[in-house]
């Protein structure tokens, strides 16, 4: 195992190595260029071209890349071109709004999603299994920003009668007229991460049920059960555990997520996450940042993918990675 | 480019203030009380919906930028929502008549008020205006906003409160000189003249001389602004506001649900169309209607857009006859962004030049709609109607793009491109990215290469001059090219009647002359060349929680923003 492990950890520079190179160039070939976010035409040409030899983009490409490249490896991501502040604090400052609110929404999606996948396996064909299939049919048929949108909308339509005005805040992350605090922070989350649940928990549900349907009709579950167990123990402490596996799958390839943040979800509440963060960027023609972010991304990704990795051979015994027997 | 407007007739102007004061009789542009009534104190939240990365004020990236900036600086002189030029710190606006400009305009004093200071209370003084020169006065630093200043060749500062600039060439908008705010030498912010762009005074702005200052700067999340203690018009008690907290967030309708909900109190621009700005006006804000910064633009290519050198005509909008006919066929009214609303009423704008109002203005009846003419001169132009109802000749089908920025006038244009369809022209829309528009020939911007066919586009005012304007627009040098990068005569004029009236504006130190000569050129170039036809100012839509007052809107003038030491909150 700990070969296996050396081993992706090894595999992870080449595949960093190659998605900065297709990154890089792919920036490259924007319409516009940085400098079209800088000068909005309304620039002489003379500054334009002074803010591109300050910017170093009058070097051939290569040179900017090897040159990003030898800074990256120091841990320097460069400067925004908008905000003119550290690519790296910037993205720190903006993951711990996208973590708290992706964190949360996870933690309630996975729950939500295996107590329905399980209630709904053991009730299979009931009518309240028919309900919640109808639902989290219906929840997996509206896109996010939707959904977003039409809180938004059902918020500002309910009234608080004492105040007059809706119960929950309708964006960002704290109350600008004085707030900041816990609770102030969580009221504010209300909104997103009930648009995130309800666009994200049809789908662990779903996965949970059809796992969870596999295995309580296994052969050893039938054994526990002719053994007498109480079904409780039988769902919870055999069936649970093999069920989940799926699970840890959907779960591995949503943790990029985590910190790169719902994009759509944080640019409707104004959450002031990496999602937000990265779209600014991309509109600003803010390369460094561009780069930055994703290549934060592309390392989640593929250490996600070894923790899924783990996880499976800790959840299931019988997997065993690098052996070639099983 | 796509900075604002500036500039009409202010005749208009006051009609129009009229007519909205009368549809919106709780709107901001209603009498206010007396100083000595106007309650002061408290703090609004004022949403924005972009990255706000400097309030420097010769860096602002874009109008959200300038809207802050506006209320952290102040310069010599501003233009008031009536369009008129008025001292600020300056004591007087210069003038011929009064000796402190000399009568070829190469020279110009200004002379401060007495006993400015900045936010952190050293003084201001002249020799803060010679740094602001030494800064932005030299192209290859890259600021922005430089107009004007990189005419200068020399400045004198005889004393504290003095400033002679003089000129290598005529500025004839030496009026607005230093309008957009000065900066600090003696500020900690600042450094290196050369790396303006990355000063830490971009968005500390400390010391500043607006009515606020800026407390907190969180990029990409708020701003929060407090009073300036030092604020040249302390003494009245403005600003009337304690604070400003800026909140930052992208999306427009997260703004406009946010002021519905009491959590946003003021909003530069209602997204949305009627219905939204109704939905606002039903929940008892005040909509504040006025002119937006962006004057529409219909611009013509007579050039092929595969030759960027605009040296081979165009195959279909080539020939004058079907550039006339595209106008004729127009009707800007049917336009989304200009038809009129229980707020707003549109009008045709006279013909401009528009960046110094009433002078400026020409007195150019705009082209009718007629269909039916435009038919006929296509007609007769030989451009015969084919099966499918689109016009072809020797071969040819009127078959053209119009270009509209993404995000901003694609409807427009899509009802434009319907306009031009019903006489037989082929039009489909061509949707270019907002920040490729008018990014310059080197970015590939299709404007700069004179690669489209039709475009509606958004002139706004820039921080240059009508002069600049004139030149740069029209002059047959002027032709956007890989040597020619700050040329903006897209549709690539060529003209020498042109070319010499022009050149006749460069030395015209006459105001109401070269007014004149203003309009020959746009007569020419709209109704004879008929390579441009200028719509009207669409109108733009402010709004502001009840009892925010004097809150005004007239973008084409000022900033929205302008006027916030007289905001005022009602108990």
């Amino acid at each position: 195992m700990q070969r296996v492990i050396l081993l992706r950890l090894i595999q992870i520079g080449p595949m960093l190595f190659a998605v900065s190179i297709v990154l890089f160039f792919a920036l490259q070939l924007v319409p516009g260029g940085p400098t079209a976010a800088w000068a909005h035409g309304a620039t002489t040409s003379e500054a334009i071209e002074a803010i591109r030899i300050k910017l170093g983009l009058d070097d051939p490409v290569p040179i900017q890349y090897i040159r990003w490249l030898t800074a990256a490896l120091q841990g320097d991501l460069g400067y925004s071109y908008t905000t003119n502040l550290p690519v790296v604090g910037e993205v720190l400052r903006h993951l711990l709004p996208t973590v708290l609110l992706m964190g949360t929404a996870l933690t309630i999606i996975v729950i939500l999603g295996v107590v329905l996948g399980t209630f709904q396996a053991i009730r299979q064909y009931s009518k309240a299994d028919t309900f919640v299939t109808a639902l989290a049919f219906a929840g997996a048929s509206m896109p996010t920003y939707w959904v977003a949108m039409m809180l938004l909308i059902i918020n500002a339509a309910i009234l608080n009668p004492w105040t007059g005005r809706p119960f929950l805040p309708s964006g960002g992350m704290t109350n600008p007229r004085g707030g900041g605090d816990p609770l102030d922070i969580a009221v504010h989350m209300v909104l997103p991460v009930t648009a995130l649940v309800l666009g994200w928990v049809s789908w662990y549900s779903r996965y949970m049920r059809s796992a969870m349907l596999d295995v309580i009709h296994a052969d050893y579950v039938r054994t526990a059960r002719a053994k007498g167990l109480p079904e409780r123990v039988i769902v919870f402490k055999h069936a649970l555990r093999n069920a989940a596996m799926p699970l840890v799958t959907l779960l591995a390839l949503d943790l990029p997520y985590l910190f790169a943040g719902a994009l759509f979800t944080e640019l409707i509440f104004g959450w002031p996450g990496l999602g937000y963060y990265y779209y600014m960027a991309i509109t600003q023609r803010d390369y460094p940042v561009v780069m930055g972010m994703t290549m934060v991304v592309a390392v989640l990704v593929i250490v996600a993918s070894l923790i899924a990795d783990l996880a499976y051979a800790w959840l299931d015994p019988r997997v065993r990675y690098g052996s070639g027997r099983r | 480019m796509r900075t604002r407007i500036r500039g009409r007739s202010r005749g208009l102007s006051v009609a129009m203030a009229g007519a909205l004061t009368l549809a919106i009789p709780s709107a901001g542009l209603a009498q206010s009380p007396a100083p000595a009534d106007i309650p002061t104190g408290g703090t609004i939240i004022w949403m924005l919906p972009a990255v706000i990365s400097s309030a420097m004020p010769y860096n602002y990236p874009e109008a959200n930028n300038q809207r802050v900036g506006t209320l952290v600086n102040i310069g010599l002189t501003a233009v008031d929502t009536e369009g008129n030029i008025v001292p600020k710190l300056a004591e007087k606006v210069p003038t011929v008549a009064d000796g402190d400009v000399s009568e070829d305009l190469l020279s110009v004093t200004w002379r401060l008020r007495d006993g400015l200071l900045w936010s952190d209370g050293t003084p201001l003084t002249s020799d803060d205006l010679r740094f602001t020169w030494e800064v932005c006065g030299v192209v290859a630093n890259g600021c922005r906003q430089s107009a004007g200043l990189t005419d200068i060749a020399s400045v004198d500062t005889p004393d504290d409160r003095t400033i002679v600039l003089h000129y290598a060439k005529p500025y004839f908008d030496y009026a607005t000189q230093f309008q957009w705010g000065i900066l600090p030498r003696g500020s900690a912010d600042v450094g290196d003249p050369a790396d303006n762009a990355r000063w830490a005074y971009n968005t500390t702005v400390n010391p500043n001389l607006g009515p606020f200052s800026i407390q907190e700067f969180v990029p990409n999340d708020h701003l929060t602004l407090t009073r300036n203690p030092n604020y040249y018009l302390a003494a009245e008690g403005k600003p009337y506001l304690d604070g400003v907290v800026i909140p930052l967030r992208p999306d427009l309708e997260t703004i406009r649900r946010a002021l519905l909900t009491g959590e946003n109190d003021l909003i530069a621009n209602i997204s949305g169309g009627q219905a939204e700005i109704d939905e606002v006006a039903n929940a008892g804000i005040q909509i504040i209607g006025g002119m937006s910064a962006y004057q529409n633009q219909m611009l013509i290519n007579q050039w092929d857009p595969a030759d960027p050198t605009r040296t081979t005509p165009h195959p279909v909008l080539g020939d004058a006859s079907v550039r006339k006919a595209v106008v004729l066929a127009s009707n800007p009214r049917e336009w989304m962004g200009l038809k009129d609303s229980s707020y707003y009423t549109w009008q045709e704008m006279p013909y401009r030049f528009t960046i110094w109002g009433a002078q400026y203005t020409c007195d150019i009846e705009p082209p009718p709609f007629d269909p039916e003419q435009a038919k006929a001169l296509l007609d007769d132009a030989g451009w015969v109607v084919g099966s499918d109802g689109v016009r072809e000749k020797d071969g040819v089908r009127a078959s053209i793009r119009v270009g509209a920025i993404a995000g901003w006038n694609e409807t427009d244009a899509v009802v434009w491109a319907s306009q031009l369809k019903a006489v037989g022209i082929d039009a489909t829309l061509d949707a270019i990215d907002n920040l490729l528009v008018y990014a310059g020939y080197a970015a590939g911007s299709p404007l700069y290469t004179g690669n489209f066919d039709l475009m509606l586009s958004d002139y706004g005012r820039d921080q240059g001059s009508a002069q600049a304007d004139v030149v740069l627009m029209y002059g047959s040098d002027q032709v956007p090219s890989p040597s020619n990068a700050i040329g903006i005569n897209f549709t690539g004029v060529q003209d020498d009647q042109v070319d010499q009236w022009v050149q006749a504006t460069a030395t015209e130190t006459d105001f109401d002359a070269r007014a004149g000569l203003y309009c020959d050129i746009e007569k020419r170039v709209d109704q004879e060349l008929w390579t441009e036809r200028w719509t009207g100012f669409g109108p733009g839509y402010a709004g502001a929680t009840a009892k925010l007052r004097n809150v005004h809107k007239n973008e084409l003038f000022t900033v929205f923003g302008y006027g916030s030491d007289e905001w005022y909150l009602e108990p």
